[in-house]
Formats: C-alpha cells, sequence, structure tokens
C-alpha cells in the first residue's frame, strides 16, 4: 500500500494533480477503461456475429444447391 | 426519399457500414483532443483543486446517460406505432451503451464528490434519481434477455422504457424541482452558452461598425462553467455523443444480423 501510495504521488506531482491525484487518476482509468471495454465488446461481437452470418448462409446455399 | 427508408434493415446496414469508420475515427480525436486539453493544459479551480478535471468525463457521461434514455423513447414509441424492427433493435442496441454512461457518471461523481463534499454518497435528488435510472437500464436489459418472443420483448421494453422516462427526466430536472441535496445545479446549458457567443458576436459586429460612440454592452448570463474549461468540455461532450451514434450504428447491426440468423436456422428446420 506504501508503495502504491508512493506511486501515485509520484505521478501526481508530476503532472501537477497536487493532493487529489489519487481522485483524478482513478477516475480517468476507471472511465475510459469501461469505454474502452464497451468498444472491445461491441467490436469482438459484431466480428463473431458477421462470421456466424456469413457461415449460416454458406450452409444453407450449400444444401440448396446440393 | 423518406426517413422511414431506414427501417429497412439492408438500407440501414448499407447506409450506416460506410458511416462507421467515420464515426468512431471523428469520436477519438474528439475525445483525445478534448481530455489531453483538460487534463493538462487548463488550470486547477480555486475552490476544487485539480478534481475539477473529473468534469471532462463526469458531466458527458452524465448527458449521454439521459439522452441515450431518450433516444430509447423515440425509437419505442416508433417501434409501438409503427413496428419497424430496426428500431426497436436499436433501442436494445442502446441500453448497455446507456448503462455504462450511468456508470461512468455514477462512480466519477463518487470519486469527485468525497473530497468535496466530504461523501461518497448522499440521497441527495440528483444522485438518487441517477440511481434509480441505473437499475431502469439493468431492469430493461433483463428484460430483453428473459423473454424468447422477439415482438413480444420489444412491446414490453418499449413500456418499462416510457415508464423509466420518468426517472430520466427527474434526473435531469431533479435539481430545479427539488433545491435541496448536496449536488450543484447543472454545469453546462448549451442554450446560454449559445446565446452568449451570439449576443458577444453581435455586440462585436455592432461595435466594430459603428465604432466607440454607440457601443453597445452585451447583457450576458451567468456562466456556471469558466470558457477555459467549457471549451474542452463541449470538445468531450461532442465526443462523447458521435462515440455513442457510432456504438449504436455498429450494435445496431449485429442485432439485425443476429435476427437474421434466427429466421434463417428457423426456415431451415422447417423446410
Amino acid at each position: 500500500m506504501d508503495l502504491f501510495t508512493s506511486i501515485v504521488d509520484m505521478i501526481s506531482t508530476f503532472l501537477g494533480l497536487g493532493k487529489y491525484g489519487l481522485e483524478v487518476l482513478s477516475s480517468y482509468v476507471i472511465s475510459l477503461a469501461m469505454l474502452a471495454l464497451l468498444v472491445w465488446i461491441s467490436a469482438r461481437r459484431a466480428a463473431k456475429v458477421r462470421a456466424e452470418l456469413a457461415a449460416v448462409e454458406a450452409r444453407l446455399k450449400d444444401s440448396n444447391d446440393g | 426519399m423518406s426517413f422511414w427508408e431506414y427501417a429497412n434493415p439492408k438500407k440501414f446496414i448499407a447506409t450506416t457500414t460506410p458511416i462507421l469508420p467515420w464515426a468512431f475515427g471523428i469520436a477519438a480525436a474528439c475525445l483525445i483532443v478534448g481530455l489531453v486539453w483538460g487534463f493538462f493544459f487548463t488550470p486547477d479551480d480555486i475552490r476544487q483543486g485539480s478534481t475539477v478535471k473529473i468534469i471532462y468525463l463526469h458531466v458527458p457521461a452524465a448527458m449521454m446517460a439521459i439522452n441515450v434514455w431518450g433516444m430509447m423513447l423515440v425509437t419505442s414509441l416508433i417501434w409501438l406505432i409503427r413496428r419497424h424492427h430496426v428500431s426497436a433493435l436499436a433501442a436494445r442496441a442502446a441500453a448497455p451503451i446507456g448503462i455504462v454512461m450511468t456508470l461512468i457518471a455514477l462512480v466519477t461523481g463518487a470519486i469527485w464528490g468525497q473530497p468535496m463534499w466530504g461523501t461518497w454518497w448522499a440521497w441527495d435528488p440528483r444522485l438518487t434519481s441517477f440511481l434509480i435510472l441505473f437499475l431502469f437500464y439493468l431492469g430493461y436489459m433483463a428484460l430483453w434477455e428473459a423473454i424468447d418472443d422477439p415482438d413480444t420483448a420489444a412491446d414490453l421494453t418499449s413500456i418499462l422504457c416510457i415508464v423509466g422516462s420518468v426517472f430520466a427526466f427527474l434526473s435531469r430536472f431533479a435539481v430545479q424541482f427539488w433545491n435541496q441535496g448536496l449536488h450543484q445545479a447543472e454545469s453546462v446549458s448549451l442554450w446560454e452558452w449559445t446565446f452568449n457567443v451570439i449576443a458577444r458576436f453581435f455586440a462585436f459586429v455592432w461595435n466594430s461598425i459603428f465604432g466607440a460612440e454607440q457601443v453597445i454592452e452585451v447583457a450576458v448570463r451567468e456562466e456556471n462553467v469558466s470558457n477555459v474549461f467549457f471549451v474542452p468540455l463541449l470538445i468531450c461532450m461532442i465526443g462523447f455523443v458521435v462515440l455513442f451514434v457510432a456504438l449504436v450504428f455498429q450494435r445496431t447491426t449485429t442485432e439485425i444480423r443476429v435476427r437474421r440468423i434466427r429466421a434463417l436456422e428457423s426456415r431451415a428446420r422447417r423446410g
């Protein structure tokens, strides 16, 4: 915990955040992580569903042709 | 060309797919510029110190939390009245984005509130109405998952969306309705900001044309947020709006494809 506090203090001093460094940094980290997760999950599901649809359409085309 | 043509799933996908990379690019550019500007190049507030930098995430997220529900209300009403499937799927696609925005607003608000108010949480009208809005988002998403028949799910979630709109509306105006609690009045009024910009521009033009003898003074309205903070905040707000548009287009397209997979599989089983 002391190491964590020292790292946060060091970053806060470097960024000029004063005594509220932990609050500001944690807000940014949490928010940006949530946004990045949302974008990643949406993109991953979009790619997965697109591939699944292509596979189903190909399968049905094959069965109709055959 | 009618707006309702976009209710056709093929037309919707064909129109939104080329827009997506641009929308994600513009959103990323706005967020990077706004957040870097706000974080590194704005001064600390006299009273709040560096915690004022949280505004660049808290305010846009809170704005979107309410506006996403507003968009879901419109698309739900379109579903109930005109029975366009794309509109029901757009509402479904928007809900996870709305819940993330609400969560960001609640978390950053708590982190900001602790050093400023001395508490993480208070049963303040705005905070409480946001918590209820968060629960409505959860309930809305759970209801979609709980019902197998997509049309019944769309009907019931639309009704839930209409009921929840009361709380979205209360979240927006809670501070005005109940003049109590810890949360300050709204930080940003785009109407007032626009009014101030237009009034100042008009005064500048008038004074430039008619000179010093007929100088007009503009009675600008009170600003809750100084322009030093407001410009990067506005860029972040635009970034959040464009990010939402990009995500809702992408997620709606995905929902349309999921529906198509189900339809094809069901047709294959029958025949």
